[in-house]
């Protein structure tokens, strides 16, 4: 329980403000790293903002993921795609601009069209706004083998209430089903957007215990598959094609 | 993919995949024969699924009924005749025949050419 | 030319080659040069000239291309005839 690192994927960024608060929230309450997403008009802004902070603290680093005092940031973009064309073309010009991609489901063939793209890395809320999960057996097949990881968001239980919650919850326990059953990478995250939808990394494990989750399964969505995306997108520049990598010359 | 010709980046690999096995089937061959004869069945199955000629040098450094590498004095043997050259390979008998007529009448046009310059000097 | 980007498309006859993991473990660490491919497997010519066939489906292995750099290689991407792997489609990340 000790090298146990924490991992939040998912803060909404709106201003320079407000942004760097909840970081500093999230440092608070026990992770060890968390994700940030903009939208891709304010990616530059939010770039720009974050390499000022980080030039007035310490030594300049890459843009693509920084560290302040053993906690990491990654800034990312959404997408939300029109048409499953659209996000295709969106996906094809933003994969060399970031680390992490994340595309915004809730329609059934953006859904799909996520989970088939090697390029994506996380598909977020795929319930949303939805009477099933989102999801099958088809989308969850495609989604391990091009290791999508799909997104339980903690702020859609929060914000919601009465009968919606209770359909959030059969969602989520239907996903759970799926994931056990295909071993897609599953995403336990906060989706705050404002500090105060911050919750310790042991009340959300202690939540999804609630929903049916063992603690393997949490440790594994809360720590290992979110270091796993950010080691995989740091050598995701000198992979070739899948399987191959360029190794420098030792 | 379509039947015929291939694209061609997929055309201009395979060239390079044959010149390379050869090169190797020549350098091989002292040591170990069979590996050579392993590299002319290997770019042999590249030429043909890919309709990609040989270049000219490489067509005649096997056989054509066995498929088995050919080393001149090792195991083939290279004589003219009749205007053709006989490749005859060691391993099999059998004879491959060649013409040279290209060179044949460069040679007849050298040698009209040599005539015509040694009456200009002596005119 | 042999690339990075083209070496899975390419000839691995005449390339040196070491494995670095393998689900056999006496395989691991062995070095050479390839010297025959077949569908599932790759022959190796290790330096004391004793011949290996490796299995592919189940190895990692370093290539190390004429001009210095090395590629690393997951064996699963390889597996199919040699001359089929110049149209096989490759999944690009």
């Amino acid at each position: 329980m000790i090298n146990v690192k924490y991992f939040d994927f998912h803060l909404k960024g709106k201003k320079p403000d407000s942004d760097l608060a909840l970081i500093n929230e999230a440092k608070r309450l026990g992770y060890h790293g968390v994700s940030i997403f903009y939208s891709n008009e304010q990616y530059n802004l939010a770039l720009e903002n974050f390499n000022k902070i980080i030039n007035d603290e310490t030594s300049p680093t890459h843009l693509k993921s920084f560290k302040i005092d053993d906690f990491s940031i990654t800034p990312g973009i959404i997408i939300q795609g029109k048409n499953p064309h659209h996000l295709q073309k969106q996906i094809r010009s933003l994969r060399n601009k970031t680390n992490i991609l994340m595309v915004d489901g809730g329609d059934l063939k953006i859904n799909r069209a996520a989970c088939e793209n090697v390029k994506v890395d996380i598909l977020s809320r795929p319930y949303y706004k939805r009477r099933d999960c989102g999801i099958n057996h088809v989308l969850s097949r495609e989604a391990a083998k091009n290791n999508v990881a799909i997104e339980l968001c903690f702020n859609d239980l929060l914000k919601s209430r009465n009968s919606l919650r209770s359909k959030i919850i059969a969602h989520f326990r239907d996903i759970i089903k799926l994931q056990r059953k295909f071993h897609f990478p599953l995403l336990i995250t906060s989706g705050a957007r404002t500090i105060y939808d911050l919750r310790t990394p042991q009340d959300i494990m202690a939540l999804y215990r609630c929903l049916g989750l063992n603690k393997e399964e949490i440790l594994m969505a809360i720590s290992v598959s979110p270091s796993f995306i950010l080691d995989y997108n740091q050598q995701r520049k000198d992979m070739v094609v899948d399987g191959v990598k360029i190794i420098d010359e030792k | 993919m379509s039947r015929g010709r291939r694209p061609k980046w997929m055309i201009e690999l395979g060239k390079e995949r044959i010149d390379i096995l050869f090169n190797l089937a020549e350098k091989e061959f002292s040591q170990h024969p069979e590996r050579s004869h392993r590299y002319v069945k290997l770019a042999r199955n590249i030429s043909t699924k890919y309709n990609i000629k040989m270049s000219m040098e490489w067509r005649r450094r096997f056989c054509k009924s066995c498929y088995k590498f050919l080393k001149p004095g090792k195991n083939s043997k290279i004589r003219l005749s009749n205007g053709k050259v006989h490749f005859k390979c060691l391993e099999c008998g059998k004879l491959m025949r060649l013409p040279y007529i290209k060179e044949k009448k460069q040679k007849r046009r050298n040698k009209i050419e040599s005539y015509l310059v040694k009456k200009r000097v002596n005119e | 030319m042999i690339t990075p980007h083209n070496i899975f498309q390419h000839e691995l006859i005449g390339l040196t080659v070491e494995i670095v993991e393998s689900s056999h473990q006496g395989l691991e660490g062995i070095k050479g040069k390839v010297v025959d491919e077949t569908r599932n497997t790759i022959c190796l010519e290790r330096p004391d000239g004793k011949e290996i066939v490796v299995a592919k489906s189940t190895s990692l292995f370093h290539f190390r291309i004429p001009e210095g750099l090395v590629v690393e290689i997951d064996g699963k991407v390889l597996v199919s005839r040699p001359e089929d792997r110049i149209k096989k489609k490759f999944r690009k990340i």
